[in-house]
């Protein structure tokens, strides 16, 4: 292990040596320009100089050679750098042997070399700097009119509709292109792995699966990659790991069966994968309230100044809803508002009815509204029986009943609807033990009595 | 009357005029023009209470807005951002690299000491939520999981009212719309016989001067101005007829100056003119609104138990939190409180408990209230300063008191109610309180985040005036999505 641990030892001087051949070569190409040498006299200098440009150089890529022993590197990235290294040595060391005294080259000739020795030095230059620093680095803050900005990789999801989404197509093998596929293709499958298409993912490695469904911690890859880093086996070994989100990803995929062709809208989406899918991928899995899923034409004018006349105040929902909230101002509700509000039934989704001597017809009447979510019937003598017709409204989700006469019969009915999330019980005859006695029945639905 | 007003927003401007008058046939018909119904209404959003069609920009979570705004900036070291670190160092002088490049007030930059000073009042978790508030402020820690803290709010400003006006309008210098008003101007009133916008101070309380511009309308039409209720026997000063004045003779009175008014309005056409006629018709509907809304009498006893007994004497901040539900109930979109005397340069540990027993008990009842209502299902309760303390001592600290300067770089706020997440604390400070290390809020952020609460898209949402389009949040602000619910 001795040996080892020297190679490891001198090759990370290679970085630190790198930079003395830079300086020489340099300087050497400099002093070769006209104007430094109006006579002979730096002649010895500039072979002395030639000289170090070749030696220093020669240790960097001995160094750098036994750096590259510890394989952390991808071979792709790594030989274009070792192969334009050594040419650099064998060019400087030319540079160096047509100075020395008795051999006399013609100018040409030299300046060729010097040429080639520069196009060297910025290219084998470049290349070590994107192995360590990585291909991005150089040009990451550069202005846009050097780079074209990448917008955000997933951008692009926003447009798409659910079952568009393979997820392991478009979520999973676009990872495992980024980490992996560098060294477990099709040409070099290290430990005997090719992630680089589906058939060779199901046959796995030589140590076993790749992925084992619906068992993230027998899935070998997710184990690797959700190592401790410092753990030799952690995956991958050079460039940036999974982030916590990808592995959180990855771990979903498995957890829900390792299927290479199911599209999103067949996966079941927990809450952690839902927020994970609207930040890094701005792809909104929420379920639609109701309210933005009714399509209706816009409210004729004329209904707008029929409902403010029988003293009705309204809002549509939105600039592109045309869903209405509305609010009765009077004491009663009038006859003439109970036609209006039958006539534009499917328009009527929030309706406040707060203290207008509501009757038994009225809630018949009311039952009729089928788009309706949010219903405030407070402040009204309603009872328990009342609320009977409201079970045909199957999309409300508030109703508030709070001032009423309703009783812990009322359970009864609220379990008839149940797209209900919230019921306003204050101040009625249902008691908070009732509430609690009646908490579990209602597993969906808030029951909100007091705070 | 405003002849100096901006040609967008007119009926006919000069330009209009020269178009169309050019054109010939459009100078027989201008009279006709003028005075035609049609022209207002097509104007936008002249009459508050016609359906506006092209606000909000999409389904709003909240349709109204309770604002708690605590004038003079309490110390959220105090109350809700536990620093035990600076018990830990008290007296010790605040590190530099802490320090940074924070500006000072005039009243703390000639000290030579900036000793750290911890809070003398205990803190704990509350909740399921864990957030910590302190033990000034017991009940506002049993409805803990209810709020949402944000606590890296950020300002501009370091002093009083540029802070405030940049809360409130957007720019610390004064003349621009408070929030209030370009709610009330872009979403109308719901109900035709209260203003849109109402505020409330609380009586007898002093510190730092409130100016009515805070809750004014700027270049808005001046209908949508913050319209004050006074505690007492006139709520709103000059809305009773005189003495003498019958309500029949004064419908009469007011049917004649519309008509005058109309005909003076087709003369010059200057929209100004519209805003007085229609406050001239909202002070006769709230003769006999306000009154009805204002008469505590028929609250039950237990209501007034829940405010605290303060409630029961009009003008004290539970009074006016009592009276900002009634409000809320009659859907006024929003009504402001403001309650004086935050600004502890001295005796902050005496006067900080003063100040929260005034406050603790009816912020809590409020948001309870709203909430048993239901109506905390689209109304939003913000609690606020308009910035932070700081973490040294201003002049002598001992152990017993302490003061604290003006911290522009972080401070805390609440919020409860509709739209957001409820049991959360958002951002973070550092160890000493000092500077924000997590998810700064901008107060331009806090005003994009409740004008996408109410549904609309503060950037799109503007004003033309002086040849420039105005917005709340100037050209800054982003929607703080991750307290969205």
């Amino acid at each position: 292990m001795i040996g080892l641990d020297l190679t490891a030892f001198f090759g990370r001087l290679h970085p630190l040596l790198v930079h003395l051949p830079i300086g020489f070569i340099l300087l050497a190409l400099l002093l070769d320009l006209k104007w430094f040498k109006e006579n002979g006299s730096r002649f010895n200098f500039l072979k002395i100089i030639w000289f170090l440009a070749f030696i220093s150089s020669f240790f960097s890529a001995l160094m750098g050679w036994l750096l590259a022993q510890n394989g952390y590197y991808i071979d792709a990235d790594l030989i274009p750098h070792q192969y334009t290294g050594i040419l650099l040595v064998f060019f400087s060391c030319l540079g160096w042997v047509i100075r020395i005294r008795n051999i006399n080259m013609p100018s040409l000739f030299i300046r060729i070399n010097n040429f080639i020795v520069l196009v060297l030095l910025i290219l084998v230059g470049h290349l070590g700097g994107s192995l360590t620093h990585g291909s991005d680095y150089l040009t990451k803050h550069a202005p846009d009119f050097i780079t074209s900005k990448q917008e955000y990789k997933n951008k692009l999801f926003e447009e798409y509709t659910l079952d568009s989404i393979v997820v392991f197509k478009d979520f999973v093998q676009p990872l495992l292109n980024e980490k992996c596929v560098a060294c477990h293709n099709n040409d070099i499958s290290r430990g005997g792995l090719n992630l680089s298409n589906i058939e060779s993912i199901k046959k796995g490695g030589r140590s076993g699966a790749a992925f084992v469904s619906k068992n993230p911690s027998k899935s070998l890859i997710f184990k690797r990659i959700s190592f401790s880093q410092n753990n030799e086996k952690f995956m991958p070994p050079t460039g940036t790991p999974f982030s916590y989100h990808e592995i959180q990803l990855v771990q979903w995929w498995i957890q829900e069966g390792a299927n290479y062709a199911g599209s999103l809208n067949e996966f079941s989406i927990t809450p952690e994968i839902q927020t994970l899918l609207l930040k890094q991928y701005g792809l909104d899995t929420r379920e639609k309230p109701w309210v933005e899923k009714v399509n209706l034409d816009p409210l004729p004018p004329s209904a707008v100044i029929a409902l403010e006349k029988a003293n009705f105040s309204m809002r549509t929902l939105s600039q592109n809803n045309p869903l209405l909230d509305l609010r009765y101002q009077g004491e009663k509700l009038s006859q003439q508002a109970l036609t209006l509000m039958e006539t534009y039934a499917p328009y009527i989704t929030w309706l406040n009815l707060s203290n207008c001597k509501l009757t038994n017809s009225d809630l018949k009447t009311i039952a009729k509204l089928e788009n309706l979510t949010r219903l405030n019937l407070q402040q009204n003598s309603i009872r328990t029986n009342d609320l009977a017709p409201l079970n045909t409204l199957s999309h409300l989700e508030v109703l508030n009943l709070h001032s009423t006469l309703v009783n812990q019969d009322v359970f009864e009915i609220l379990k008839s609807i149940p797209s209900l999330k919230k019921v306003f019980l204050w101040n009625t005859k249902v008691s908070l033990n009732a509430v609690l006695k009646n908490k579990p029945a209602f597993p969906s639905t808030e029951l909100i009595i007091a705070l | 009357m405003n002849c100096n007003h901006d040609h967008d927003n007119s009926n006919y401007s000069r330009r209009d005029f020269l178009t169309k008058t050019t054109l010939g046939l459009g100078g027989l018909s201008l009279a006709n023009m003028l005075n035609s119904e049609n022209l207002y209404a097509s104007n936008r959003l002249q009459n508050s209470n016609s359906l506006d069609l092209r606000l909000p920009h999409f389904v709003p979570k909240v349709k109204r807005v309770i604002y708690l705004f605590q004038s003079g900036a309490p110390s959220q070291l105090d109350l809700f951002d536990y620093k035990p670190m600076l018990n830990k160092m008290q007296g010790q002088e605040l590190p530099a690299s802490v320090f940074g490049e924070q500006r000072l007030t005039g009243m703390t930059a000639g000290q030579n000491s900036f000793p750290l000073a911890g809070s003398l009042f205990n803190f704990n978790q509350h909740g399921n939520s864990g957030a910590w508030v302190s033990d000034l402020m017991p009940h506002i820690s049993k409805i803990s999981d209810e709020l949402c803290f944000i606590k890296s709010m950020q300002t501009d400003a370091i002093n009083h009212d540029p802070a405030v006006s940049l809360l409130q309008t957007g720019s610390q210098l004064p003349g621009r719309p408070s929030i209030g008003s370009w709610l009330s101007y872009g979403l109308g009133t719901d109900n035709k016989n209260l203003p849109g916008f109402v505020v409330l101070i609380t009586k007898d309380k002093y510190g730092q001067p409130l100016y009515s511009r805070s809750w004014g309308n700027g270049f808005l039409p001046s209908q949508h101005q913050g319209v004050q209720f006074r505690s007492g026997k006139n709520p709103v000063l000059y809305l009773d007829n005189p003495p003498g004045v019958t309500k029949q003779l004064r419908e009469e009175q007011l049917d004649y100056l519309s008509k005058m008014q109309q005909n003076k309005h087709a003369d010059i056409g200057d929209p100004e003119i519209l805003s007085r006629i229609s406050q001239y018709e909202m002070a006769f509907r709230m003769q006999t609104s306000v009154p009805d809304v204002m008469d505590l009498s028929k609250e039950p006893d237990s209501i007034f138990e829940m405010y605290g007994e303060d409630s029961r004497i009009p003008g004290t901040f539970a009074a006016n939190c009592l009276l900002a539900r009634r409000l809320i109930e009659k859907d006024v979109k929003f009504v402001q409180l403001y309650h004086q005397g935050w600004d502890h340069h001295g005796d902050l540990p005496k006067n900080i408990k003063t100040q929260c027993k005034e406050t603790d008990q009816p912020t809590s009842a409020l948001i309870k209230d709203l909430k048993q209502r239901g109506l905390l299902e689209d109304t939003l309760v913000i609690w606020g300063g308009e910035f932070g303390r700081t973490n040294y001592s201003q002049g002598q600290l001992t152990e017993t008191n302490y003061a604290r300067d003006h911290h522009p770089a972080c401070f805390t706020i609440f919020m409860a109610g509709a739209g957001i997440k409820k049991g959360i604390t958002y951002g973070q400070t550092d160890e000493f309180g000092y500077n924000i290390i997590e998810n700064p809020v901008h107060v331009h952020d806090f005003q994009a985040t409740l004008m996408h609460l109410m549904g609309i898209d503060h950037e799109q949402f503007t004003f033309k005036f002086q040849g420039r389009r105005f917005r709340l949040t100037d050209v800054h602000g982003k929607v703080v999505k991750d307290i969205l619910a």
